[in-house]
């Protein structure tokens, strides 16, 4: 079940609801079941999405709307 | 630059989510727990520089030995240290047991590394309001000097590693035997290392180039140690993500893995920087048991399992079978024979890459066919095949350490003299040079190798099975899925018992 106040995405690789949370350094943390850690060959739709794609990590400044 | 906000896709299902049946895992030991002053010693920023270190200082050794001393290979330690030593350490003890340690120590990247991160011990941490500001390039929290380019997304995958190592073992009988085509080899993987390290993002050659990390990618899953998150609960609540973006602690893993999700050795270069960066203490060295990581993820890995096992075979038979035509057609540098080379490249190459996984993929298929008509058991030929394949890493691994073992046991003589005599020159440092040559237990060498290989077998059937149940759910499909499949590998083992107990 979806819970409220949680962001989520939507996986067709999984068929899964993906929980997302802001990093409060900024980007999300994609909490993506499929992801097996090994991030040197993902290939996964969330990528993007995901601060583990590293080399987009989130600069370590505050962003507007980052949680408390 | 702003992110795309994740949203809910209302089309999407919610409900009725599935998710893969797990395999056993097995138990694990915390051996930071268990041995005392282990965590300690991973913890300190200058343990990879000191284990790195003297294998560097061997490694140029190596090739002083092999420009510089004698052109006989068993009396020059290029040869004897390298090709019958360190194999036979790494794959029949360091990949079983210790998993990828021989990355931790490997002199390859040492240079590359160095250049970097401009550092060998200490680390380059960027404070928030210098990210913009100051030399080189910054990842997360660290900072890195060179191009510091992403590896090509169509090549994230194990296949130059695949056919780098086939090309490199066509050549095994020149640089088995020939110090100067050893140096060639050696040297050459260090510079195109070094030029990476320069061009690429931290480990983009350990991770997808270097031929030998293709096989210890592999034959790592079946390893008795991981390196693992004590509580993923634990990382799911840090903010920090250290072992990804680095911190005044340490490098962002180098290998490009998060710690947190990784339930596989394959990527997992035990380096110790996850360790050193988390702020939780959430990172450990497991013992578990034998074959615990049993996934399989892409044609790649797959491909490697083929090539190991045929590479396997194929020494066997080269180097170890009756058939002397063979090793003089692999030997050419010896015997001038091109069209005999060329015919053993091309079998060797298409047993590799066509034959063998040919005859797999068929006894796959067979296995699908028999059960097609049971109701939910039309399953995707790939999620199968993987599933199936996956039996060749223990079966492998087992087949070339009893193609390993009468390298040493025949040959471990050679390793006492150029110790006393390293580059051939008639020097006796230790009293052991001229020491004669001594096989050790040639007599038993065929029944260990008999019980390697069942073994081998063993494993292989036990894990094989348990894919089938994975998949199939229900033990007589399973069974029957797997049975042409099973019996392929006893056939295998079979064959490969008659070589070499003939």
């Amino acid at each position: 079940m979806l819970e409220q106040e949680v962001d989520y995405l939507f996986c067709d690789w999984c068929r899964k609801h993906v929980p997302c949370h802001r990093v409060p350094s900024g980007g999300w943390e994609v909490d993506c079941p499929g992801c097996a850690g090994e991030c040197v060959r993902c290939d996964c739709y969330l990528r993007r999405y995901c601060f583990a794609n590293r080399g987009d990590f989130p600069p370590l400044r505050k962003v507007e709307g980052d949680p408390k | 630059m702003s992110e795309p906000a994740p949203r809910i896709d209302p089309t999407s299902p919610a409900d009725g989510e599935t998710t893969p049946a797990p395999l056993t895992r097995g138990r694990r030991i915390d051996l930071f727990r268990a041995i005392p002053g282990l965590g300690w010693l991973a913890k300190r920023r200058s343990f990879q520089f000191w284990v790195v270190l003297p294998n560097l200082f061997l490694f140029l050794l190596f090739l002083t030995a092999g420009i510089a001393g004698t052109p006989v290979g068993n009396r020059n330690i290029i040869i004897v240290f390298v090709w019958i030593l360190w194999w036979f350490l790494l794959i029949s003890l360091l990949v079983p047991f210790v998993s990828r340690i021989w990355c931790t120590v490997c002199p390859f990247p040492f240079f590359g590394e160095w250049a970097q991160r401009r550092a060998l011990i200490k680390v380059r941490a960027v404070a928030p309001k210098d990210r913009k500001s100051g030399p080189g390039v910054v990842i997360g929290r660290n900072r890195y000097f060179g191009l510091n380019l992403k590896w090509p997304k169509r090549l994230s995958n194990i296949w130059i590693q695949n056919i780098g190592f086939l090309f490199l073992c066509t050549f095994a009988a020149l640089f088995l035997t020939r110090p100067i085509v050893s140096v060639v080899v050696l040297g050459s993987l260090f510079v195109i290392a070094t030029t990476l390290h320069l061009i690429y993002r931290q480990r983009a050659f350990c991770s997808y180039v270097c031929p030998v990390s293709g096989f210890l990618s592999l034959y790592s899953m079946s390893s008795t140690v991981e390196v693992r998150a004590k509580d993923a609960g634990v990382c799911d609540k840090c903010k920090d993500k250290g072992c990804l973006a680095g911190s005044e602690k340490g490098w962002g893993c180098p290998w490009y893995v998060y710690p947190s999700k990784l339930d596989r050795n394959n990527y997992c270069g035990l380096c110790m920087e996850c360790v050193k960066t988390c702020p939780s203490d959430n990172i450990t060295v497991n013992a578990r048991p034998f074959c615990s990581d049993r996934l399989l993820k892409g044609w790649d890995e797959a491909w490697k399992a083929f090539i190991m096992l045929s590479l396997a075979l194929a020494y066997s038979v080269t180097f170890l079978g009756p058939w002397g035509f063979i090793k003089d057609w692999a030997n050419v540098a010896e015997k001038q024979d091109w069209a005999g080379f060329a015919t053993y490249t091309a079998i060797l190459w298409a047993t590799a890459l066509v034959i063998v996984p040919g005859i797999y993929a068929a006894a796959v298929g067979l296995g699908r066919f028999i059960v097609r008509k049971v109701p939910g058991a039309a399953l995707p030929f790939k999620d199968v095949f993987l599933g199936f394949v996956y039996p060749l890493v223990p079966l492998g691994l087992l087949t070339w350490i009893a193609f390993s073992l009468p390298l040493i046991l025949v040959n471990g003589s050679y390793i006492a003299m150029v110790i006393s005599d390293p580059f051939g020159f008639g020097w006796d440092l230790f009293g052991t040079a001229n020491m004669h040559w001594t096989p050790v237990v040639p007599e038993w060498t065929p029944y260990i190798q008999v019980v390697l290989l069942l073994g081998g077998l063993f494993f292989a059937l036990r894990v094989g099975f348990a894919h089938a149940t994975r998949l199939y759910r229900e033990t007589r499909v399973a069974l029957r899925a797997f049975l042409p499949v099973g019996c392929l590998l006893g056939v295998f083992v079979g064959s490969l018992i008659f070589l070499y107990a003939a």
